[in-house]
């Protein structure tokens, strides 16, 4: 068992811990597979046949077997050679459900003027310790000069930062008969987003004191007119009728509903913590829903009253990354 | 086209491979293709019925069937094989077996994933290709056999992709073919440096011999002359310096003894029990050559007479019988290569009494007549030499005829030829010789082989076919031993009939080909294209020869022929050293030929742009490569003024061939070159500088 645990520190030391890994030659391994092994029976009984028989053409064509098995050991683990994986940017999930992992693939050369990139077919990528059958969704095809995205899916089980497990990246490819393989640890910024309570009643207390320089009726409801786009806008805003009109990139301003603004307090929260918390992601994403702007105040966190995509992740990261149990 | 959809939707992408689980019923069908030809008849439909079941099957027609009819097809198989073969287990027999139970196995894969058993059915097809080399080892199926294994290896490497993301034909067997290029080397060193033992472990379970022409152990009027329209080649020969003369050429087959007057067999095979060249006293100069010899399915290793030493891989433990036959251990199943030595000029000093009885039997009863000549003259002429002389001369002086197609004779057929139509082939006059010796107290034996040989102009070597067929007499002559006479000789050429001379000197005449007999042709321009026919025939028997001689007949001494022309002794550990070498060497090749491409294939201006860069590197100047050549001017005229105008040529050139619109492309190569000769030109002058 010590033993064992060794081999696995020892495994586990190849394995790269960085935000890209390219795999080279020494952190690629290489076995038999099952098919390899019977292979490897069958070009004996041929050479037993040859040798028996002294016949001069089972001699050449077990010698063809024995090549081509030891020509595909190499191609397999070319196969592999000098693919590099990045995670591409991960968008977060809310608690249970499965976070969607895009899985950047591109052949690299090391020497850029004498390497040139070649094409690499059948990989596959599974995580390291799932127990599942190897899924052949997860088989890809990479072209020279060309990047893959593979999405990998991954349960999660409690808010966040998430911390993958190793992906084993492998490949039969061409014969079968060789199985290589490399273990890779990517960093990655896999946030999960704690779970969102039920909808409940709450009458948060005003924020009036804010800073206050937005101007009062902006909202997302009704449309109100046109203004010059500004850096920062959604782009759903955006005239694309008048952008193609060539009239320059105009934004459209819409009339809020609503004018509310308020501050979304822990404080004024019952429950332990992860029972506040998720009642507070409830809260974020109802406030957001009705184009109201609110600001999140946590023990020693305050985020300032504002609304929009980025201010709402920016509170649903703070809640997420809120005392983690870790 | 609408009564299947599904058939015609899986049959359009051919050339991209997402459908190879339906080729496999295709592919499996080529690689049994020269078995099923000649298995028999319910053999070959029971397997092709179930390899297009399978196939229905792939389009989604029909579903597999169950265990219960699988045990059935498994009971009605063995039935086949029982009631075709019978009990007897034959290399034919084994052979059927194999495909009925890959065919079998087929339909066990349930789909594309079930990678075990698809597996397993490819792995056995490279199997069964090599088992059709136990039967001929011939060019075209060698050829054939390679293809097969080829697209075996495809069918391999697309099962090991995900189904529906198929990859184009072409792709795939250009990947193939490169791992096939790759892999050629690599058997080419393990066959050349393998240590080869020589002699067969055990035998393949023996074949009955129909199908073969040839010599047989038995002789009867009419069995010799049938092969005389045989063009099938008996074997080649090599000679290694001298080529004998024609009136020693007769090649030493079986040796046929024992006779009832009409049917000729072989004495009992005893093996000599003194050593060969104890027996025969040589005189003439040795003859050493090589011989190539077709499978015949007898024992019979033929040599010309008599041979003094034998060697060879394929025929360990070969004997003499003690009617001086040399016979291989086991039938000849395949192609044979054996190295000999003969005396053409020999002769006997001991034989057994035994022989010599045995070799004095008249049979009772059968052909009074030769019996009466043989003994009236025994009675007249006082001396063995005489009557021996006396029985020759009988054939030249009556008017016996030498023809291919005597009458039947089955009753006494020596009376018969000797008094009555005195037409025969070489088998009539041998038999009737020996015969005849025999009646007057002789002891003569019938030999049959073969007598002659045609020389390949083209490949310079000899070629004897079934036509060259013969027998000839020996008799036995004390403090002589055994003489050859051939009593067809003795017949006048005027008494040869034609269809010999068409047979044996004109066998590939101009009206054997078939072509139709264009009058516009003067005879001159039929001789030159007769000619230009037979040049073609010896080139393509002559490739043939090549291939039997060095790749079907590389064995251990071909093995230490090589290894000794590389002035190697040859001994296990070289061949090891060799064998580990030469994948080394190989191993080395692939890389140098890799990086030699790669480094074909640099674009040698950026390559050389890049080379500049480091040079104004090396003082500290730290230029990016990413960065603008116009920016990068800028900063090393500034660092380097001494050789401002250097660098804004070399930067400028770059440009010029980079970014301006050629239309020129000599104008641009040659720009190039320049851009090259003045990058190296370049020297980094000012590392001194930071010395000093």
């Amino acid at each position: 068992m010590n033993l064992l645990k060794q081999l696995k520190n020892w495994l586990l030391k190849r394995v790269s811990d960085q935000d890209s890994a390219i795999l080279d030659s020494k952190s690629i391994y290489i076995l038999p597979t099952r098919e390899g092994l019977i292979y490897a029976i069958l070009v004996l009984v041929i050479l037993a046949a040859a040798i028996n028989f002294n016949n001069s053409l089972v001699f050449f064509f077990a010698f063809l077997l024995v090549g081509v098995g030891l020509v595909s050991m190499r191609a397999t683990q070319q196969n592999l050679l000098n693919l590099q994986f990045t995670f591409a940017h991960i968008k977060p999930v809310f608690c249970p459900h499965p976070i969607s992992l895009p899985l950047l693939i591109e052949p690299l050369s090391k020497h850029p003027l004498l390497s040139p990139k070649i094409s690499h077919y059948s990989i596959d990528v599974q995580f390291s310790h799932s127990t599942d059958e190897l899924d052949l969704a997860n088989r890809v095809d990479i072209y020279c000069n060309d990047k893959s995205t593979l999405a990998l899916f991954y349960a999660t089980h409690q808010r966040g930062r998430l911390t993958l497990p190793s992906i084993t990246i492998s490949s039969l490819y061409p014969l079968g008969l060789f199985r290589a393989w490399a273990n890779i640890q990517l960093n990655s910024d896999a946030l999960v987003y704690p779970s969102p309570a039920r909808s409940f009643t709450h009458q948060p207390q005003s924020g009036s004191d804010s800073e206050g320089q937005g101007e009062q009726g902006r909202g997302f409801d009704d449309f109100s007119g046109f203004k010059n786009y500004q850096v920062g806008e959604p782009l759903n805003h955006i005239h694309w009728k008048a952008y193609a009109r060539e009239q320059g990139l105009l934004s459209k301003t819409f009339s809020g509903a609503n004018d509310h603004e308020y501050w979304l307090n822990w404080h004024e929260l019952q429950g332990d913590i992860e029972h506040r918390i998720s009642q507070l992601c409830r809260l974020i994403l109802d406030a957001e829903l009705q184009g109201d702007r609110y600001g999140l105040i946590l023990p020693n966190i305050q985020i300032n009253i504002s609304q929009g995509d980025s201010h709402q992740h920016h509170c649903l990261k703070a809640l997420a990354l809120y005392q983690v149990a870790s | 086209m609408s009564f299947f959809p599904s058939l015609f939707k899986t049959l359009t992408p051919l050339n991209t491979l997402n459908n190879v689980y339906s080729l496999l019923p295709i592919v499996l069908f080529i690689i049994f293709l020269p078995h099923l030809m000649t298995a028999p008849i319910v053999i070959t439909l029971y397997i092709i019925s179930i390899l297009a079941y399978f196939s229905l099957h792939t389009f989604g027609i029909i579903p597999l069937p169950g265990k219960m009819i699988r045990f059935l097809l498994i009971i009605l198989a063995l039935f086949l094989l029982v009631m075709t073969y019978g009990f007897l287990f034959s290399q034919k027999m084994s052979l059927s077996l194999l495909a009925i139970m890959i065919s079998l196995k087929l339909l066990e894969i349930h789909n594309e994933q079930d990678r075990r058993n698809i597996f397993l059915v490819l792995f056995l097809g490279y199997f069964i290709l090599m088992t059709h080399f136990l039967r001929s080892q011939d060019i075209l199926l060698a050829l054939f056999a390679f293809v097969n294994s080829l697209i075996l290896t495809l069918m391999l490497s697309a099962f090991n992709r995900k189904p529906q993301n198929a990859l184009p034909v072409k792709d795939s067997m250009i990947l193939i073919l490169r791992l096939f290029i790759k892999a050629i080397p690599i058997a080419i060193v393990l066959f050349l440096f393998f240590p080869r033992v020589p002699g067969p472990l055990w035998s393949l379970p023996e074949d009955g011999q129909a199908g073969t022409t040839g010599l047989s152990d038995k002789m009867y009027p009419g069995s010799v002359s049938n092969l005389s329209d045989s063009d099938e080649i008996a074997f080649r020969v090599d000679f290694h310096d001298t080529i004998p003369t024609s009136d020693t050429l007769y090649w030493r087959g079986p040796v046929l003894t024992q006779t009832d007057g009409f049917l000729w067999s072989q004495n009992e095979e005893k093996p000599l029990q003194k050593p060969f060249n104890k027996i025969i006293k040589n005189t003439q100069e040795a003859v050493r050559y090589t011989i190539t010899l077709e499978p015949h399915r007898h024992k019979w290793l033929f040599t010309l007479e008599m041979p003094i030493k034998v060697q060879g891989d394929t025929i360990k433990g070969f004997y003499f019988t003690q009617d001086l036959q040399l016979l291989n251990q086991t039938r000849i199943q395949q192609l044979t290569q054996y190295h000999i030595t003969s005396m053409t000029g020999y002769f006997f000093s001991k034989m057994s009494m035994n022989e010599l009885l045995l070799a004095r039997q008249f049979p009772m009863g059968s052909n009074p007549r030769t019996y009466e000549l043989g003994q009236q003259w025994k009675n007249t002429l006082i001396d063995t030499k005489q009557i021996v002389l006396h029985g020759l001369h009988y054939f030249k002086e009556k008017p016996f005829y030498y023809t291919k197609q005597p009458s039947v004779m089955l009753n006494n057929p020596s009376d018969q030829f000797l008094f009555d139509t005195q037409r025969g082939f070489c088998e009539h006059y041998a038999s009737s010789f020996v015969l005849l010796m025999r009646a007057a107290g002789i002891p003569a034996r019938v030999v049959t082989g073969y007598q002659g040989i045609e020389k390949n102009t083209v490949g310079d070597y000899y070629i004897v076919r079934q036509s060259n067929a013969h027998a000839w007499a020996e008799v036995w002559i004390a403090g002589e031993g055994w003489l050859r006479v051939d009593p067809t000789g003795m017949i006048p050429p005027e008494r040869i009939e034609d269809d010999i001379f068409q047979t044996n000197l004109d066998r590939l005449s101009f009206s054997s080909l078939n072509l139709p007999d264009l009058p516009s042709l003067s005879a001159q321009q039929k001789t030159a294209m007769y000619e230009l026919y037979q040049q073609i025939n010896q080139s393509i028997d002559m490739i043939k020869h090549t291939w039997n001689n060095w790749i079907l007949g590389y064995d251990t001494n071909k093995q230490s022929l090589l290894l000794n022309f590389m002035g190697l002794k040859a001994n296990w550990q070289t061949l090891i050293f060799l064998l580990i070498g030469g994948l080394v060497f190989v191993i080395l090749a692939f890389q140098l030929i890799s990086l030699y491409q790669r480094y074909k294939n640099i674009d040698k201006v950026y390559y050389y742009y890049t080379k500049f860069i480091h040079k104004l590197n090396q003082a500290d100047l730290n230029i990016r490569l990413s960065d603008a050549p116009e920016a990068i001017k800028q900063r090393a005229c500034e660092h380097f003024p001494q050789k401002k105008i250097a660098i804004q040529i070399i930067i400028d050139h770059y440009i010029k061939i980079r970014y301006a619109h050629h239309s020129d492309n000599q104008a641009i190569q040659k720009l190039s070159q320049q851009f090259i000769k003045e990058v190296k030109q370049y020297k980094v002058s000012n590392k001194k500088k930071v010395l000093l």
